[in-house]
């Protein structure tokens, strides 16, 4: 179809010419198409329908549990959903919601409480908040913290854990928001600890 | 457009800060690069050259500094890339204070008035308005 793999992201592929400039973002069965040029979307979709039957749906709203929004101002991206499930998964839906994602003067160790016995639990809803930290910069170091516990979780730990719910439950629909008016130059901020 | 990163070397141990510093700055110069070459390939234009705000000042010094110090050498010559990709351009560095560090965020728990102060700087935005307007101090 004259797409080629990107060498720098291997789910992505481009197709490049003259006035047209189309790429092609894949994940398992899940596919973005994005481009400038409508015709060359529309052959992409019929070509691909051939062959393995694709339903489309329309502009792009939810892909992989992320939600975006598009305005003339900007694009937002948000796991709201994502984070509402996980909510109400906890049981925590009705839940009062924290300031901050993590108490900064309480220091996490493995030893020192009672061992967490549902460790699968803990497993599992810390691999959920790892995915939440797609869009959520917020908690992620709290998250990364929990993490370091993973083969033996104590109870501290999990109410740790359930403190981030509680951060989440505050502020659902918090999400990164890509302005369309400012130019794209990379910064980046270097800290260590 | 901000991209924020900060490498936590749990697995290694430097003798210095000021190694540690170098270390994650050359983590996030390969993280530059890699950006800088998909922005590339989707034919995004973008500023050159990219800015790196780090607060640890003897860490930048290396950087420009080509002289060897005596700890310095220790440094493994992987990390030297920072000084590679700087002559090449593709970053530039910056000192920042430590009230400015939007990395702040990563490497440790922070109190309320900070925590929120950095999260609306990182281009954090509910689009929902707040439903909760009480919250519980924890």
């Amino acid at each position: 179809m004259g797409y080629t793999q990107s060498m720098n992201d291997y789910s992505l592929f481009i197709n490049s010419s003259e006035g047209s400039f189309t790429t092609l973002l894949v994940y398992v069965d899940d596919i973005i198409l994005a481009g400038i040029d409508k015709e060359e979307i529309d052959r992409v979709k019929e070509a691909l329908n051939k062959t393995f039957k694709i339903k489309d749906l329309g502009d792009l709203r939810y892909f992989l549990g992320f939600e975006v929004a598009r305005s003339k101002k900007g694009i937002m991206m948000n796991q709201r959903k994502y984070a509402l499930e996980l909510l109400t998964d906890a049981g925590l839906l009705a839940c009062k919601p924290a300031v901050t994602p993590m108490d900064n003067l309480v220091k996490l160790s493995s030893i020192g409480s009672v061992s967490f016995t549902d460790v699968h639990v803990y497993r599992r809803l810390i691999g959920r908040l790892m995915y939440l930290t797609n869009t959520r910069p917020d908690i992620t170091f709290s998250v990364q913290q929990l993490s370091k516990f993973l083969d033996k979780p104590t109870i501290a730990h999990y109410n740790a854990a359930i403190i981030i719910l509680k951060y989440i439950k505050g502020a659902l629909s918090l999400g990164l928001f890509f302005s369309s008016n400012s130019s794209v130059h990379l910064k980046a901020f270097c800290d260590n600890d | 457009m901000c991209i924020l990163e900060i490498p936590l070397y749990l697995g290694t141990i430097s003798k210095s800060s000021c190694e540690a510093e170098y270390r994650a700055i050359a983590t996030v110069t390969c993280e530059i690069q890699w950006l800088v070459y998909l922005l590339q390939d989707l034919k995004v234009p973008f500023e050159q050259p990219s800015l790196l705000y780090c607060d640890n000042d003897s860490a930048r010094y290396i950087t420009t500094n080509p002289v060897l110090h005596e700890h310095t050498k220790h440094i493994e010559i992987d990390c030297h890339i920072v000084r590679e990709k700087l002559k090449k351009c593709l970053i530039h560095l910056l000192p920042i204070s430590t009230t400015e560090q939007l990395a702040d965020i990563y490497p440790k728990a922070l109190g309320p008035q900070s925590f929120k102060n950095i999260c609306s700087r990182l281009g954090l935005i509910n689009i929902c308005s707040p439903t909760c307007g009480r919250f519980q101090r924890i």
